[in-house]
């Protein structure tokens, strides 16, 4: 979610809060305000009708010109002691100049003529429709809700958008960084500190991590380069005492020992080419006939995983054709094929098939589900092969990003899927 | 046969001595640029090793030397640096062959042995025993008899017939034959099946060579 949506919200949740409150309590003031002011026009009113009906023992007070009215009632002592003798209430009375019944406010008193009867003189006056009140406040409270929104917000996102300006120029800047590339420099004037800083900061981080996957890479490259020639010069002697006079046990060991160089020697060569992927050192490319490599190269791991016993199923649904480097070309499809012969139990199944646009080597699966997010990491291995390197998904991950191609894993039907395609979606 | 090796690794440069000098070449060594340019200055090789990357210069600057000076020497270019601009580079400057390091010794002396060959028959054959392989006609004799071999004994049997009396290990032959995608087989049961075919051909033709197993590990070419 955006910052200021985020504001906005936050911002119209709290006005819904305040004016609520703000309306309960406007509510009840207004309301004590008018009872006030009618309870005492009540209080004037019965003292004088009391009056007049004890001194001339009828009530002749006219009301017809106000929207009062009133009446006389006889009550039991017993009622009197116990009910209090003024009592103000809100009821839905007769309203003779309306000839209807409405709320009203109420005074009930109670007295004792000369003769100790006791008399409740009832008196009301129409009061304020409350329902209507509630409605009239409640709807100009959502007006002003709705106009102090708008104004909250359109003041706010012109603040935002001024105060914000140089954070957004330096979220622009961040996305267009590339590991790869020195990043351009930073143009970002501002005069908020704290802006400041973070561009000072993220510009600092941005070159030193530049900096430091470029001296990584290099020394990746380096190490592996310088280890090159002592592996060669170890494996050369010992290839040179193969070749003398020993006994079958000796040879034994010096075969395994240059087994293992090999190894080293082979890491060594991925991890270069990885090195040189990534620098995209590959610069010729020519049209590569994808489906007579995959032929050749499925020919001769036949006949050297002959052994394995396994069943390969090669299907041609269309002819890729794709421009790229050879060498790169053939590494790509021998990394997967060799992947899918390697990783198997003996008397398992390969299926390849090829269309115009994907590649998908399957293979049956000895375990489970492979982790889909580790699969193409450097060295990761679902399990410890002997002489198998870690690195041959990480190589095709490298190639088919390098040509802007997309390698997925999926697992299903108790077979591990590798699925290369060449022109994912939206990137035609 | 003189070989000149141009190498600033003293390790290295001991061991294609060696193992030069084991094919009864005459080896002379030169451990940096300088070196190099004075003796190839003042004799002729019959083959330089030459190593791209050496303290003082490159390598590739003697060869253009080399060349300017109309000298004939054959030169191999020795490199860890298997890149192909450097391998092109170094083929158009004149260099006779190109070998990344790490390289397998019987691999070196092969290229060795076969670029003085050229140099003195100008033939592309090979012979060893009564056999006699040609890299250019594909054809192969035993005693004037024609084998016929399909594609994988001939390279077979030219990888063996380059490199006699040396040990070659199957994993060494899986990927020189059959090239690096094999490298990681871990059962070589295939290649027995062609030796064991490759062997009966030269049998029957009365061939003086023989593939030799040794224990379990590789084969031997030898002569009767």
């Amino acid at each position: 979610m955006k910052l200021i949506y985020k504001i906005i919200i936050r911002m119209a949740v709290f006005y819904i809060l305040a004016m609520g409150v703000w309306a309960t309590l406007f509510y009840y003031v207004v309301m004590s305000e008018v009872h006030g002011e009618q309870d005492k026009m009540l209080s004037e009113y019965s003292e004088i009708l009391m009056l007049d009906y004890l001194t001339s023992d009828s009530l002749t007070f006219d009301t017809r010109r106000s929207n009062m009215d009133f009446y006389l009632t006889h009550i039991t002592t017993k009622e009197a002691d116990a009910t209090p003798h003024i009592l103000f209430s809100d009821r839905e009375m007769y309203i003779y100049t309306h000839d209807d019944y409405e709320p009203a406010r109420v005074l009930e008193t109670i007295f004792q003529n000369a003769k100790g009867e006791y008399l409740k003189l009832t008196i009301y006056i129409p009061s304020i429709d409350t329902d209507d009140l509630v409605e009239a406040i409640f709807s100009w409270i959502v007006i002003l809700f709705v106009v102090l929104t708008i104004l909250a917000l359109a003041i706010n996102i012109l603040i935002y958008k001024r105060s914000m300006a140089p954070l957004h120029r330096l979220l622009s800047w961040i996305s267009g960084l590339k590991i790869e590339t020195a990043p351009a420099p930073l143009d970002n004037p501002t005069d908020i500190q704290e802006f400041r800083q973070l561009n000072t900061a993220v510009e600092t981080f941005a070159t030193r991590a530049q900096q430091d996957y470029e001296r990584q890479k290099e020394f990746i490259g380096n190490a592996s380069h310088e280890i090159q020639t002592p592996v060669a010069v170890c494996r050369n002697r010992l290839e040179m005492l193969a070749n003398t006079d020993l006994s079958e046990e000796q040879l034994s060991e010096v075969m395994k020992t240059i087994q293992t160089l090999n190894y080293i020697s082979r890491l060594n060569r991925t991890l270069l080419l990885l090195t040189k992927i990534d620098n995209r050192q590959f610069t010729e490319t020519e049209t590569i006939d994808i489906n007579a490599q995959m032929r050749t190269l499925i020919e001769d791991y036949s006949l050297a995983y002959g052994y394995k016993k396994i069943q390969v199923d090669y299907t041609e649904q269309g002819a890729m054709r794709t421009v790229m480097n050879a060498t790169l070309a053939t590494t790509l499809l021998a990394n997967l094929l060799k992947n899918a012969f390697v990783h198997m139990a003996d008397g398992g199944k390969i299926i390849v098939s090829i269309t115009e646009t994907t590649i998908t080597v399957s293979n049956t699966a000895e375990h489970g589900p492979l982790d889909g997010r580790r699969i193409f990491d450097r060295f990761y291995q679902g399990s410890k092969r002997e002489g198998s390197t870690g690195l041959g998904l990480a190589v095709v991950k490298a190639i088919a990003t390098l040509y802007g191609m997309e390698i997925s894993y999926f697992h299903n039907e108790g077979m591990h899927n590798f699925r290369l395609t060449t022109q994912p979606p939206g990137q035609q | 046969m003189k070989v000149l090796i141009v190498e600033d690794e003293p390790s290295l440069r001991e061991i294609i001595r060696k193992a030069l000098q084991n094919e009864r070449l005459v080896v002379e060594e030169a451990a940096d640029f300088a070196t190099a340019c004075e003796k190839t200055g003042l004799y002729d090789y019959e083959c330089i090793l030459l190593d791209i990357m050496l303290p003082d210069g490159n390598g590739l600057e003697l060869l253009q030397r080399l060349k300017k000076e109309g000298k004939r020497d054959r030169v191999i270019i020795i490199s860890a640096k298997d890149s192909i601009e450097d391998k092109v580079k170094g083929l158009d400057l004149g260099a006779d062959d190109y070998l990344a390091k790490p390289f397998h010794i019987a691999e070196l002396t092969a290229r060795v042995k076969s670029l003085i060959r050229r140099n003195n028959n100008g033939s592309n054959a090979v012979t060893l025993g009564n056999v006699t392989l040609d890299n250019t006609t594909f054809r192969v004799e035993a005693g004037g008899t024609p084998i016929e071999l399909n594609r994988k004994e001939f390279d077979i049997l030219r990888y063996f017939m380059h490199r006699p009396n040396h040990m070659i290990s199957k994993e060494t032959l899986a990927e020189a034959v059959w090239g690096d995608n094999i490298d990681q087989a871990d059962n070589f049961d295939f290649i027995y099946a062609q030796i064991k075919n490759l062997r009966k051909k030269l049998q029957q033709a009365g061939a003086t060579i023989e593939i030799k197993a040794v224990y379990g590990f590789g084969y031997k070419l030898v002569e009767l």
